[in-house]
């Protein structure tokens, strides 16, 4: 039984993973913390299934679009509020984070309703089994995608042009921009990077639960949670976190109580941030 | 001149007592969760506006004041006069423990253990089991004063309304005090305060648990204006009300914090008709104003109407 939980709370934990890195990226780029950032993961899958549902595409070719179209999203937002805001007080662009919820979530409930709606697992229905572990397919996809995600992310940022952009106007903006490096763009991209990686995760997760305006709404706490159990602003730390916090929660819910579960990832926040503020990368935040 | 700034407080006072003459039940309802509120966008101001803060335990706070007042009046039967101080002086010491963290945490650490404390209230009171009445909440009492019930809405005024007016010149006299002038001096700088020998650590302890008390009072008026409390109505929706009132009127302002509160009462009972984007259109307009007027409407008057002029501590730039 033990393994059964920690496989679901492994495929679960990919998915926190997965949302806080594109929270990480962003934040790293722009020093925003995105608390929209959950609405663009709600955006993700109900894109999808308009296009799957309604418009009859592809399923993968509506993934792509809907990825694309999310992508997009992000770049307009920067384009039309955080460019502006580039130079304002951390507050207002907070603000900004915490009043586009209301907006994407509004917008969701005008255009799909309340009701809850379901996108279809990447390859069937099927499940495997191995011993006693049953895993679903979807959950198969999920850890290959999470995985193929992270050698890829890995490799770009280490090893090509953009990649080495990227890190450095994370290390330091003033010291990118005397390198000729154009941080306006350079941050328009990086919008387009954490949205499309949001989107990325709401479809995987979408055949798992169910799609509905709510959704991102919880899923930026874990995200935060597994930020700062990692280490905050640090890729490795979000990606290790968002792991343990997914394993935490379902043996909490297995062993002690399922309430519990709930509050898990707040108690983790909160015991962290009173011992080891640095996480268990130990990055010290700027 | 201090005579007749005084008698203006008490000549506004005095009118205010009769608004229920020209009131229904509904508009009465309205005008008592105005005053709630101005109280609320207050004590909110006082951490995110005048400290700086980025405290989002501001729901919480109404939460646990409106809570306090409820299940002791339940459970208890404490009388209303009781309750209601009680909920501010809890509430208090929840704001003084959230301002130990605020001393030591960077600013989004702050938002991010605030938001999850928020969270941590909701599962509390759904899960408290008989004593909070689990998730679908319960109904408040009729406060009672000397065996008179005090049953309808243009009753509860008076009570909402003398808190009001008490609280109201508190927090008035309080931002004006060498206190309040502190406030604004750490949120400009920690170190610089410092160098001004004031003891920021202090200072911010004190905001967080005024604004408590500030909001917990004003909690407990909440309860006893709208009835029945869930678990649910102090969430996030809460807190992001509470945040377009503070934005809309202007950061770090007092008629900001009155204004915003009126217009963000009133507006949704003109947008009946168009409920369902309700939601979009408070998420557009905060936006809007950070955009294009980060001082607010308080700010925006400032400075396009000739002949209105400065509060004395204005301060609509917060780190």
């Amino acid at each position: 039984m033990i393994y059964q939980i920690l496989l679901s709370g492994i495929v679960l934990g990919s998915i926190y993973s997965l949302f806080a890195v594109g929270m990480v990226v962003l934040y790293r780029a722009t020093t925003i913390l995105n608390f929209s950032q959950g609405e663009l993961f709600m955006l993700g899958p109900f894109l999808a299934f308009t296009l799957v549902n309604s418009l009859h595409v592809n399923y993968f070719v509506s993934i792509v679009m809907a990825i694309l179209a999310i992508s997009l999203l992000g770049i307009l937002v920067f384009k039309g509020a955080f460019q502006r805001l580039m130079e304002a007080p951390h507050l207002n662009q907070v603000l900004v984070t915490v009043a586009l919820v209301y907006v994407f979530q509004g917008a969701a409930r005008i255009i799909w309703g309340s009701e809850i709606r379901f996108l279809p697992p990447l390859f069937g229905y099927g499940a495997i089994q191995m011993g006693n572990v049953v895993i679903a397919n979807q959950e198969i996809a999920i850890l290959a995608a999470v995985a193929i995600f992270s050698v890829l992310f890995t490799w770009i940022l280490m090893s090509t042009k953009a990649g080495k952009i990227m890190q450095a106007g994370s290390q330091s903006l003033r010291g990118a921009s005397l390198i000729g490096i154009n941080i306006t763009n350079f941050q328009m991209v990086m919008w387009g990077v954490s949205a499309a990686i949001a989107a990325l995760a709401g479809i995987l997760v979408g055949p798992l639960t169910s799609i509905m305006p709510e959704m991102g709404a919880e899923l930026l706490l874990k995200a935060f949670a597994a930020m700062t159990l990692g280490g905050f602003g640090s890729i490795p730390g979000a990606l290790i976190g968002g792991l343990l916090i997914g394993v935490i929660e379902n043996v909490t819910a297995f062993y002690i109580s399922t309430a519990l579960r709930e509050i898990s990832a707040f108690t983790i926040i909160i015991v962290i941030l009173l011992v080891k503020p640095t996480g268990i990368v130990g990055v010290k935040m700027k | 001149m201090k005579v007749l700034k005084a008698n203006k407080f008490l000549f506004v006072f005095i009118l205010m007592l009769f608004i229920p003459a020209v009131t229904n039940n509904y508009t009465q309802y309205i005008v008592n969760m105005i005053l709630v509120y101005i109280l609320v966008t207050l004590g909110f101001n006082i951490t995110l506006g005048y400290t700086g803060r980025f405290s989002f335990a501001n729901a919480s706070f109404l939460g646990i004041g409106a809570y306090v007042t409820g299940l002791t009046m339940v459970k208890f039967n404490m009388p209303f006069y009781l309750a209601i101080p009680l909920s501010g002086v809890v509430t208090a010491l929840i704001g003084l423990l959230i301002g130990f963290p605020a001393l030591r945490l960077h600013k989004y650490y702050l938002a991010i253990v605030t938001v999850a404390f928020t969270s941590l209230m909701r599962f509390v009171y759904i899960h408290g089991g008989e004593f909070t009445f689990g998730p679908s909440g319960f109904d408040i009492p009729y406060p009672e004063l000397f065996g008179w019930v005090l049953s309808t809405d243009k009753q509860v005024y008076y009570i909402v309304l003398v808190v009001f007016a008490l609280l109201f010149s508190f927090t008035k006299t309080l931002i004006q005090s060498k206190l309040g002038r502190e406030f604004v001096a750490v949120k400009e700088s920690d170190s610089g305060a410092e160098a001004l020998s004031i003891n920021s650590k202090h200072t911010v302890l004190m905001a967080f648990t005024l604004s408590g008390f500030i909001v917990g009072t004003a909690g407990g008026l909440f309860s006893l204006a709208i009835r029945r409390i869930t678990p649910d109505a102090f969430g996030m929706h809460e807190l992001i009300k509470h945040f377009i009132m503070v934005v809309l009127g202007g950061i770090g302002s007092i008629t900001g914090s009155v204004i915003g509160a009126i217009v963000i009462i009133i507006l949704p009972e003109f947008m009946r008709f168009i409920l369902d984007y309700q939601e979009f259109i408070y998420g557009m307009i905060i936006v809007l104003v950070v955009l294009f007027a980060p001082e607010g409407v308080y700010g925006f008057i400032i400075r396009y109407v000739p002949g209105v002029s400065h509060e004395k501590l204005y301060a609509p730039n917060t780190r």
